[in-house]
């Protein structure tokens, strides 16, 4: 298998998109079997799939709007008319494919749907993908996932990111192979001839504070130990976010969002969390994530610096869960929280630095998401928030 | 706070790296407790529930199966679950690709349409994992189904891939021991082979012994009665009866070669031999009959092939009597020409016969020295001949270390080349010379035989030249005759009850020799005419050999030339 990234900041999105395809082409010197793309939303037209197409004809693409821009082995590429990044794998022993379907009112059956097309695309209908990489909008994702499951089982590893926009105004898009989608799940089912590992962790520890959910309505926690929420959680963070002040609070709630323990390994728990997005007026917490009554949620903490190391240190944990040395790293890909991204955005070129470091000088792309997915090492798939989800190759 | 959150990272970190190390080391455990627990020297059935015990500690399954390709498909050989084996299923994409190396999981085994073909078992509805084995057949499939959908990730494919190795291994393992097994019964089967070819050849001997003395009876006697005064047709018919008993000594020799061939009893002599005065009493023979039916017949001895050579002179006459007679029968118009040439390759004997016969194609060639076979099917009834003749001389040539070749085209004849090798002889055959004798008036003869009629017939041959004739029933009586009479010359039959021939013939020896007595000249008449019974006769201390049924003229010329002065070579037949 051969690996390689291209981006490009160019402001037009056919010259932008064509330009980065030339870099990838040389870079494999051939045809790639499949392209992750990610770009924001000044990117995400008709004009830049249909540049990708043309330049990479019949090539299986993949991904979606990325927040904020995108980060390669090059390094953390942003500007004021967006970015735009590809991750190319050549690799003939393998098999890859693509499939899509509307979210609409039943995001099952869409991952459903999706995931069977991807396999059929790929020439193994009837098998278990080695992996599958996923794409949709945010909202319905433990669905999506799902439906996914459905099709090719628990044990499957999915990964992925929602796709995200600038300014949560759900300008968020899907790219499917020469289509610009709207509110769909795109599924890439990989069959790659390469060992693989596979990360997916946050960079938060939990607090003191932490309760039960008594009352929940979708995604919103109403209620926590059958206190209005909003007043828990301004308790929790002793007064910096509450009920006073309803409306988005994405970003103050990025260092202390909600977790939940998924697994409990020798007294050392794992967490999956929940990112605060909304506080309503009657202390209603709307987050990013599902949310059920009953569960048990902590407060969480973390730094900028965690969230700096975080990245470098999940692809880290990727290459010893694939069993590799780092420098036999054929590349990968990462998918690291928008909200996470926003909150040390003056820091990202050191955070591309360390996953480079951690890549070993392989070719990556990074994509920042409002919600990622992921396996740990139960092989439970799991869409959370604030999160890196990262995908080696060697 | 950081300090805290980097612990935990870490920690987070090392339980799962630790978590991925374990479930490796535990993999690569379980192979090599497959390894421990599959040797060669366990009974192949043993050796696949071993193997699937194996991969019931590494992985949840409920049935696990062994597919093998056959002609149309695959079918199982071998299973947990005994409805599966011998199930056969017909030759789909899904299942050859796995075969051909390509390790595939599934989240539910009924949406493979290859499980589909009217075999008695189905999977359950569930996973499966799919990885390629070599059985003792070719590439096949081992597969672990379950119940339950998407039980298996592609991660488990890994794990069962290195098992099945496993179990290609066992499979190997065991067709190393079902080839073994097979060796060690095809070395009892060969040796009951041999063992039977070896009464065969037993059977043979006898039944050649028991052939061969009425035969003597029929066409010695036959002989015998052409000699007296015979009408036309009376004559025509004798001539009958003699060419007809040796038409069917001619069949008795071949079959009897073929029997020696083929328990590779035949052996050929050493001897020396003057090869132009062998070959000459055989062409002589052919040259009449070719004259008889109007053909020439030419025979060119290169100065080369003059003198002696050590062989086997009996043989050689033998080929060369095959190929000539052979000649002389598909040829009705031209000529047959007989060139021998020496020392073209060291110790080589090269004798060409060729001849303007009907000829043969390539194809026919092809065949002409398998046994039964000749040129074509109506031969046989236009020719007669069993078809023995040209694979017996091959073989013979080949025992001789040489062989027969011939080149031919239909309408124009053939051309068969019979290639042998026989160094320069050291001495002389005239230096094996027998003893001579003063022709007696009326030779004194002594015949022990036990058969009554072959007693009477060679009576009947021995009146031809006025001998005077006592018999003996068996060897000790004859050496009782030998003791109180004194002969010209003993015939001696070699089987004989009470006391064999050879056995009198020693006695007979011994005494000559401790009382100073001069060897009198014994002839070993037998019906037993294999070399090494004429090794034996010789060896025993007869001065000839000479076989049943007998030729009356070849015994008379014998008897002269042992009583009178011409040399005479010790086999006499």
């Amino acid at each position: 298998m051969k690996t390689a990234s291209a981006f490009s900041t160019d402001p037009d999105d056919a010259i932008s998109a064509s330009a980065a395809a030339e870099i990838l082409l040389r870079a494999l010197d051939g045809l790639p079997d499949i392209v992750m793309v990610y770009a924001t939303e000044h990117h995400a037209s008709q004009a830049m799939m249909d540049a990708l197409s043309a330049a990479l004809p019949g090539v299986a693409l993949i991904g979606g709007t990325s927040c904020g821009g995108v980060m390669t082995d090059k390094g953390f590429h942003s500007s004021p008319s967006g970015a735009l990044g590809l991750f190319g794998m050549r690799d003939a022993a393998g098999a890859y494919g693509v499939g899509f379907a509307p979210v609409g009112d039943d995001a099952k059956a869409a991952g459903a749907a999706a995931m069977a097309a991807a396999l059929a695309d790929a020439g193994r209908e009837f098998e278990c993908p080695t992996l599958v990489w996923c794409c949709q909008p945010p909202g319905s994702e433990e669905r999506v996932l799902s439906g996914i499951e459905a099709v090719v089982g628990e044990r499957t590893p999915i990964i992925g990111g929602s796709s995200a926009d600038e300014t949560i105004a759900g300008d968020w898009r899907q790219f499917a192979t020469g289509r610009l989608l709207e509110d769909h799940v795109v599924v890439a089912a990989l069959f790659p001839s390469a060992r693989y590992g596979a990360a997916f962790q946050s960079g938060y520890a939990p607090s003191a504070h932490e309760g039960v959910v008594t009352r929940a309505r979708g995604r919103e926690i109403l209620e926590i130990d059958h206190r209005p929420a909003g007043e828990v959680y301004h308790q929790w963070t002793q007064g910096v976010i509450g009920p006073e002040k309803p409306g988005a609070i994405l970003a103050q709630s990025t260092p202390t969002p909600l977790g939940r323990v998924v697994r409990s390994d020798g007294g050392l728990e794992m967490y999956v969390l929940s990112h605060p997005a909304l506080m309503g007026p009657a202390g209603e917490l709307s987050l990013f994530t599902d949310i059920a009554e009953g569960e048990h949620v902590h407060m969480m903490r973390g730094s900028s610096d965690s969230l700096v190391k975080r990245a470098g240190l999940v692809v880290h944990d990727a290459l010893a869960m694939g069993g590799w040395e780092r420098d036999k790293t054929a590349g990968g890909l990462v998918i690291y929280c928008g909200g996470c991204m926003l909150h040390v955005r003056d820091r990202m070129d050191e955070v591309a630095g360390q996953v480079g470091e951690a890549m070993g000088g392989a070719p990556f792309l990074g994509a920042f998401t409002f919600g990622e997915q992921g396996a740990i090492i139960d092989n439970c798939n799991r869409h959370g928030n604030l999160m890196v989800s990262a995908l080696a190759f060697g | 706070m950081d300090d805290v959150e980097h612990l935990r990272e870490a920690l987070a970190s090392a339980k799962q790296i630790e978590a991925a190390l374990a479930q490796r080391v535990r993999e690569h455990e379980l192979v090599l407790t497959g390894l421990e627990a599959l040797h060669d020297d366990i009974h192949p059935s043993e050796l696949l529930i071993r193997a699937f015990g194996v991969l019931r500690q590494a992985m949840r399954f409920d049935d696990a199966l062994v597919l093998a390709p056959d002609a149309d498909g695959f079918f199982c050989r071998a299973s947990t679950n005994p409805a599966a084996v011998n199930c056969r299923w017909p030759r789909a994409d899904f299942f050859d690709r796995v075969a051909q190396g390509r390790v595939a999981v599934v989240p539910d085994n009924h949406r493979l349409p290859d499980w589909t073909g009217g075999a008695a078992y189905s999977p359950p509805a569930g996973g499966g994992v799919y990885v390629p084995v070599i059985t003792e057949d070719g590439p096949g499939l081992l597969i672990l189904v379950c119940g339950e959908r998407g039980a298996y990730a592609a991660a488990d494919a890994g794990l069962v891939s290195r098992l099945g190795l496993l179990i290609s291994q066992t499979l190997s393992a065991s067709h190393r021991l079902r080839l073994a097994e097979a060796a060690h019964q095809a070395d009892i089967d060969r040796l009951a082979a041999v063992q039977a070819n070896e009464a065969k050849s037993r059977f043979l001997a006898n039944v050649s012994h028991e052939i061969r003395t009425p035969l003597n009876g029929v066409t010695t006697v036959a002989e015998l009665l052409a000699r007296t005064s015979l009408d036309p047709r009376q004559s025509e018919m004798t001539a009958m009866i003699v060419d007809s008993g040796r038409m069917l000594e001619r069949l008795l020799n071949d079959v009897l070669d073929i029997a020696r061939i083929e328990a590779g009893h035949l052996q050929v002599d050493h001897q020396a031999f003057d090869l132009e005065a062998a070959l000459s009493s055989v062409l002589a023979l052919f040259s009449e009959k070719a004259q008889a039916k109007g053909l020439s017949f030419r025979i060119q001895i290169d100065p080369s092939a003059k003198g002696s050579f050590a062989g086997d002179e009996l043989r050689v006459r033998q080929v060369v009597a095959n190929l000539v007679n052979n000649a002389v029968k598909f040829t009705e118009v031209g000529e047959i020409g007989v060139e021998v040439t020496a020392g073209r390759r060291p110790d080589l004997i090269e004798i060409t016969v060729r001849d303007t016969g009907c000829g043969f194609t390539d194809d026919a060639a092809k065949r002409l020295f398998s046994r039964f076979e000749q040129a074509d099917n109506t031969i046989t009834k236009q020719f007669g001949g069993t078809g023995l003749g040209l694979s017996i001389s091959r073989a013979l040539a080949q025992l001789m270390g040489g062989d027969i070749s011939c080149t031919s085209k239909v309408g124009a004849g053939s051309i068969f080349t019979f290639e042998f090798l026989a160094p320069r002889a050291t001495h002389s055959p005239a230096a094996m010379i027998a003893e001579t004798h003063a022709t007696p008036v009326r030779p004194n003869i002594l015949v022990v035989e036990d058969n009554l009629n072959n007693q009477r017939i060679i009576g009947m041959i021995l009146e031809m030249i006025d001998a005077e004739v006592t018999f003996a029933e068996n060897g000790e009586m004859g050496v009782q005759r030998f003791e109180t009479a004194q002969f010209d010359a003993i015939l001696m039959d070699m089987q004989m009850p009470v006391m064999d021939g050879l056995t009198a013939t020693r006695n007979i020896r011994a005494r000559e020799a401790s009382e100073g007595r001069t060897a009198v000249p014994i002839i070993m008449v037998s019906a037993n005419t294999m070399t090494h019974h004429l090794n034996d006769a010789l060896a025993s201390g007869a001065t000839a050999h000479l076989a049943k049924p007998i030729q009356p003229m070849r015994l008379l010329e014998l008897l002269g030339a042992l009583l009178n002065e011409d040399p005479v070579l010790e086999p006499a037949d």
